[in-house]
């Protein structure tokens, strides 16, 4: 902890470099081939995996066998490496929300779980409503629920997760409109990007807002603020007891973003290439060591996010580990985003 | 002395994270003729009060980022409030910048940035979230009386951001962007599938609003935030939360009579950089112009009110806040990064922008009072 703040006071005292580096096309096609397509990739798959476990348990009038349980933790977790990303297939007819409706302030996945086993419901009825489609909703149905008499439920939901995934897939990597080619040739065909500036900027975008999700959605609500009452149901997926290793996943994937999908012993590629090659060395650096810190700390916690909050130890590490992601956070804004010639727009933030 | 009429001297102290009065630019004697909040180039947020010339006539810090602000319709007090989700207010003296009353709100509320007052000036309404409850409301306060709290309206929709008073007829316009915030969770948007924006009322002398427009279920995630009122005419300044190719109108402009609305549409080029995003909305003194701000895209964009057409652009990087000018056609605006002012003419012929540079300004915020 107290290393950590000594690197983050380091940051305001390196110089900030008059050069700036170039949005270049290689930078972009770094972050979107070496870590978000594969990212959408593992999530295909794990997806696909829990479908068919769904199927076969439900086949043998079962639901929650341990291959599901197993299934369901890893396709949930290969979500948590890909929401990181808020642009382009994920946003079409709502799929993020679709994929994972949470938090859920006002217990809409309850009220759409009983609506539904009370009309009896079909796929279609599933269709319809957005907060019953998606990961919280199949966890609550295989850890709390009824067993193999949810399969009518659980079925179109793991389906559904599948074909959402494989569609998020197709549309970033396929035919001319892929949004892969929006990134990648901004200014270009019916790209929404006019720049490499404006891409890597809708990267960084989710990035960011993936720490921000983590700092207060996640850590902070089930923490409670300034020593207030704990809550460990706020935690993310508390039933199953994936909230930490969700959090972790989140961490490890922006981490892999931040370096193009690059192995610790590869070569440096993504944003870590592009500081470096812009003579960047000391902020490269620096980001280095607050992503292996900030990993670090989240992977110290082995019990569940619910568990941990309420216990005195768990939960100091879980506030250095506020501060650490808020760092990250604040790095990743003021220093980075500026360093690649991101502008920080003073009115252009949201909403107001 | 009251405990509401803080002084300045008292306000000041009771603010340790305020910059010193040192830091603060240097002020003019002149009038100001543009208020504004702002982030000072010295540090620290603040609202101040700008001359012709761009000279600071005034510049009074606020404890943090400030947003709108409006002037009392008799006497000379400007009303501000914090940008959400914040908990200031504070009614300043409109040529001074001194604070003469703070806005005590209560714990389970917080502002969303707007406020506007009766026409008579004896009642001031802001914007704020009623974050347990999960509805927005107009606190309601007693201008002629030190600014106590009087009670507050359902704002007839969640979210509720910009409120504006009609001249003609002193009813209060509400935008109600439809987004479920709470303070636990910052600025994190905790309802977009679900959301649904309105556009509501306040009669005068009425204790509710009433819903007046809601968008057709395709255009739900079309957040209304920004209004402006000529007559009967209200323009209507939009933010879209669904996928970036999509392109949507931004602004709409009800008919003279208010029963139906016309959608404003951009030159594509422009669309497209506008990241389907505006921050500001006015309509000229003449109801001839309507002009918006759009600060993702960087420019800020003139229709005719008569038939909805493309007037012309004016280049403005972070540029937002728009209000309207001193004759027909005449706008003001600023920009967040490089903090500049712009005196805009926008008519038939095009539009003309001339610049002024304020030094003492690190970024104007996203609204203005000229």
């Amino acid at each position: 902890m107290r290393l950590f703040a000594a690197v983050f006071a380091a940051v305001w005292f390196l110089p900030v470099s008059v050069v700036q580096a170039d949005a270049s096309q290689d930078l972009v096609q770094d972050l979107v081939d070496g870590n978000v397509i594969p990212a959408y990739r593992t999530f295909e798959a794990k997806t696909g995996t829990l479908a068919q476990a769904v199927e076969e348990a439900c086949a043998a009038d079962s639901l929650a066998t341990d291959a599901v349980t197993a299934a369901f933790a890893d396709a949930w977790l290969a979500w948590a490496g890909a929401r990181h990303v808020v642009k382009g297939p994920v946003t079409y007819f709502d799929r993020q929300f679709r994929i994972e409706f949470w938090p859920d302030t006002r217990n809409r996945i309850d009220r759409g779980l009983i609506a539904l086993r009370e009309a009896g419901g079909t796929p279609e009825i599933v269709a319809d409503v957005v907060a019953v489609q998606g990961f919280p909703a199949l966890e609550r149905l295989i850890y709390t629920g009824e067993g193999a008499g949810d399969c009518f439920i659980a079925r179109p939901i793991a389906a559904n997760l599948h074909n959402m995934a494989a569609e998020i897939l197709t549309e970033w990597t396929q035919g001319d409109s892929a949004f892969r080619n929006a990134l990648i040739a901004p200014g270009t065909g019916a790209g929404v990007y006019l720049s490499y500036g404006e891409s890597l900027a809708a990267l960084m975008t989710g990035a960011v807002s993936s720490l921000e999700a983590v700092l207060r959605l996640r850590l902070k609500r089930p923490l409670g603020e300034d020593g207030g009452k704990v809550r460990p149901k706020r935690a993310e997926a508390w039933r199953s007891s994936l909230s930490m290793k969700l959090i972790q996943a989140d961490l490890a994937a922006v981490a892999d973003f931040y370096r193009g999908g690059a192995g610790r012993n590869e070569e440096a590629r993504g944003i870590d290439a592009a500081l470096r090659g812009a003579g960047e060395t000391d902020l490269a650096d620096l980001m280095t060591k607050a992503f292996r810190l900030t990993v670090e700390t989240a992977a110290t916690i082995d019990n569940p996010l619910a568990e941990a909050v309420a216990d005195p130890k768990s939960a100091a590490v879980l506030e250095d580990l506020v501060v650490q992601v808020s760092a990250l956070k604040a790095l990743l804004v003021q220093r980075v985003g500026p360093a690649l010639g991101i502008p920080a727009g003073f009115n252009a933030m949201d909403g107001d | 002395m009251d405990g509401r009429q803080l002084s300045r001297r008292a306000l000041v102290a009771s603010l340790a994270a305020l910059p010193s009065l040192a830091a603060l630019p240097a002020v003019s004697a002149a009038r100001p003729v543009v208020v504004t909040t702002a982030r000072l180039a010295a540090g620290g947020f603040g609202i101040v009060g700008l001359d012709a010339e761009g000279g600071v006539a005034f510049a009074e810090p606020l404890p943090d980022r400030g947003h709108g602000v409006v002037r009392r319709p008799a006497g000379d007090d400007v009303a501000v409030v914090a940008r959400r989700p914040g908990r200031f207010g504070y009614v300043v003296g409109a040529k001074s910048g001194v604070v003469r009353a703070q806005l005590d709100l209560p714990d389970t509320r917080h502002f969303y940035g707007h406020a506007a007052y009766s026409a008579d000036g004896r009642l001031l309404y802001t914007t704020e979230n009623a974050f347990d409850e999960g509805r927005g409301v107009l606190g309601v306060w007693d201008a002629a009386a030190g600014y106590d709290r009087l009670g507050e309206v359902d704002s007839a929709g969640i979210g509720p951001h910009e409120v504006r008073r009609a001249e003609s007829d002193g009813s209060l316009w509400v935008a109600n962007g439809g987004i479920l915030t709470h303070p636990d969770s910052g600025r994190i948007k905790l309802n977009l599938p679900s959301m649904e924006p309105t556009l509501a009322r306040v009669s005068p002398g009425d204790a509710e609003a009433e819903r007046v427009m809601v968008l057709p279920a395709t255009l739900h995630k079309l957040s209304m935030r920004h209004v402006a009122v000529h007559r009967e005419r209200v323009a209507v300044a939009m933010q879209y939360e669904g996928p970036e190719g999509d392109i949507v109108p931004l602004i709409g402009l009800t008919d003279r009579d208010g029963t139906s609305c016309r959608l404003l549409d951009l030159p594509e080029s422009l669309a497209m950089r506008s990241r389907q995003y505006t921050g500001d909305v006015a309509i000229d003194p003449a109801g001839a112009v309507v002009g918006a701000g759009l600060p993702r895209g960087g420019f800020f964009a003139f229709w005719a009110a008569e038939d909805g057409r493309f007037l012309g652009s004016v280049e403005a990087p972070d540029g937002c806040a728009i209000a309207r000018g001193p004759a027909v056609g005449r706008f003001v605006i600023s920009t967040g990064t490089g903090g500049r002012i712009g005196r805009v003419t926008a008519g038939p012929q095009g539009v003309e922008v001339v610049w002024t540079s304020v030094p003492a300004i690190a970024a104007f915020d996203n609204h203005l009072m000229a």
